[in-house]
């Protein structure tokens, strides 16, 4: 499918957002005491009724752990932080020092993860809202497991909905971890986003 | 046209007074900071549990207050909320009582343990202030602690050898994995020690089953027994092989210990005509040593202790070896 956005837009989204992931990891660092590398390298825009395949198709653990948060003002969006469920133990122990070894996130972890997604996504909007001179407010993070449609998807959105999703880079020391942020858009929210973005661009470029 | 107001107007002076006493009844730490980061409440809750009072604080900046939390992630979830008006949670598992609050009657000493919520609240004219929201997690965090080790206590069952009672290989594999991030973080070395029982099949072979099985026994035990360190541990690996897993060692500290684990294993004089030579049991050890990277993928030390171990036994058995880079040419 091709998506409703140019090159230059893609590039200056991708570019906030990875400052927003600058600056989440450092903050992440100082919590797990080491370095941790954020980034997020790729953008794919997903929309109509194939949603639900195509998020499937991208995402390719069955099951996910999600951080949610919904950010209303400068656009209004229901984003999440994913990760495959079998590697947020890894995420958590990596965070926390410890190990944990039970199927099953305690209390304890959840919260735990639940910041981690708080910082990540705080970072980002902070970032955008930053670069789109726009202000945001936010819920609290709530933590997610499940079939990733069915934690996306539990609101029943529209068809005509937009989905942006980013894929997210977290290195550990065994073996590299494949987040994604997504972002859920109606499509008034995602036209005043290309709007916003496109002035930034005209902006930045000092026409 | 004349409209009845659902609810009696209370003056805003009135309205004022009441949420500033409600503040000061909540069960929870409560504390309203300013753009420019003066605090402009400190309720009572506050008061208690830090020792300052509300005089004291309110028109201080926060980060005078505590300096210690100067670049703290309490002190950046404010600045998001004042900058761009975003709600952060600061969890109790990732950070560690940020505020110096007490339970003075219960505890004295050791800090309360914290969950806090950071939140703008946007006042008229779109002045922004900032919420801080501190709740007192102690009792969930002992329960959860409780539940934890009696969890770990079942765990560890599952990651003990059967035969020798030290712990398994699923157990080192894991400990390995923490132990190796943990030197990572503080810079430190860590080494491994691979271990084989010299002719043990012979041994097996000759003087029986059950005789084997004592024997490597004795081995498990006085392997434990040559290490000091709580953090040293020892792992059966398999068969006659036991893993070291030696945290914040250089590779002369690993030598000294493998060394006086293979005298120690000579002196059992576990002995059997043909179990090699002079007819004892006896170990040949491999050892390995890094310092870990944090960026490093995978971590190539038990395949470097098991180079070493082959070393040591091609030498000629009962002896130690240790990996180094020209090992692999060999």
């Amino acid at each position: 499918m091709k998506l409703p956005l140019s090159e230059h837009q893609q590039d200056a989204l991708i570019e906030t957002f990875n400052i927003g992931m600058g600056q989440a990891a450092s903050c992440i660092s100082r919590i797990a005491g080491e370095e941790i590398a954020l980034s997020v390298p790729r953008l794919d825009i997903l929309r109509g009724a194939d949603q639900a395949d195509a998020i499937k198709a991208a995402i390719r653990s069955p099951r996910i752990c999600a951080v949610s948060q919904d950010f209303t003002g400068g656009l209004d969006t229901r984003a999440f932080l994913i990760f495959p469920e079998e590697k947020t133990q890894e995420i958590v122990r990596r965070m926390i020092g410890e190990s944990v070894g039970t199927d099953e996130l305690s209390g304890r972890e959840q919260e735990a993860l639940g910041e981690v997604g708080n910082i990540i996504l705080n970072s980002c909007i902070g970032s955008l809202s930053e670069a789109l001179q726009d202000g945001f407010h936010c819920s609290l993070p709530a933590c997610h497991m499940g079939p990733a449609d069915e934690i996306l998807f539990a609101n029943n959105g529209r068809d005509d909905d937009l989905l942006m999703l980013f894929y997210v880079d977290f290195p550990t020391p065994g073996a590299r971890i494949d987040g994604y942020l997504v972002f859920l858009l109606n499509p008034p929210s995602f036209n005043t986003l290309i709007k916003q973005v496109d002035q930034f661009l005209s902006g930045s470029h000092g026409n | 046209m004349e409209t009845s107001s659902p609810t009696p107007l209370i003056p805003a002076e009135e309205r004022l007074h009441i949420c500033m006493a409600a503040a000061d009844r909540i069960n929870a730490g409560m504390m309203i900071i300013d753009s420019s980061g003066l605090v402009w409440l400190w309720n009572r809750w506050l008061e208690e549990k830090s020792g300052l009072s509300a005089e004291t604080a309110t028109g201080k900046p926060f980060l005078e207050l505590f300096p210690e939390l100067n670049n703290s992630r309490l002190a950046s979830a404010i600045d998001t909320a004042l900058k761009h008006g975003l709600t952060s949670l600061l969890s109790q598992s990732l950070n560690k009582a940020p505020l110096p609050l007490f339970d003075k009657s219960s505890n004295p000493v050791e800090r309360l343990q914290q969950a806090i919520h950071v939140a703008p609240v946007e006042c008229l004219n779109h002045v922004r202030f900032c919420l801080v929201q501190v709740n007192d997690v102690s009792l969930a965090v002992k329960r959860e602690r409780l539940l934890h080790e009696q969890a770990e206590e079942l765990r560890s069952m599952a990651y003990l050898d059967e035969l020798t009672g030290i712990p398994n290989r699923r157990r080192m594999d894991q400990y390995l994995a923490d132990e190796f991030r943990r030197a990572a973080r503080s810079s430190t070395s860590l080494s491994i020690v691979k271990a084989d029982a010299d002719y043990l099949k012979q041994y097996n072979d000759t003087c029986g089953r059950q005789a084997g099985d004592f024997c490597l026994q004795r081995i498990a035990n006085a392997v434990k027994a040559a290490l000091r360190r709580p953090a040293d541990l020892v792992a059966r690996y398999g068969g006659g092989e036991f893993a070291i897993v030696l945290p914040d060692t250089t590779m002369d500290g690993a030598i000294t210990i493998a060394e006086d684990i293979r005298m120690r294993i000579e002196s059992l004089a576990i002995l059997c005509e043909t179990a090699g030579i002079a007819g004892r049991v006896t170990l040949s050890l491999g050892v390995s040593s890094a310092l870990p990277n944090s960026h490093a993928a995978g971590h190539p030390l038990l395949t470097q202790a098991d180079a070493a171990l082959y070393q040591a036994k091609a030498n000629g058995r009962n002896r130690v070896a240790i990996y180094r880079e020209s090992l692999q040419s060999q």
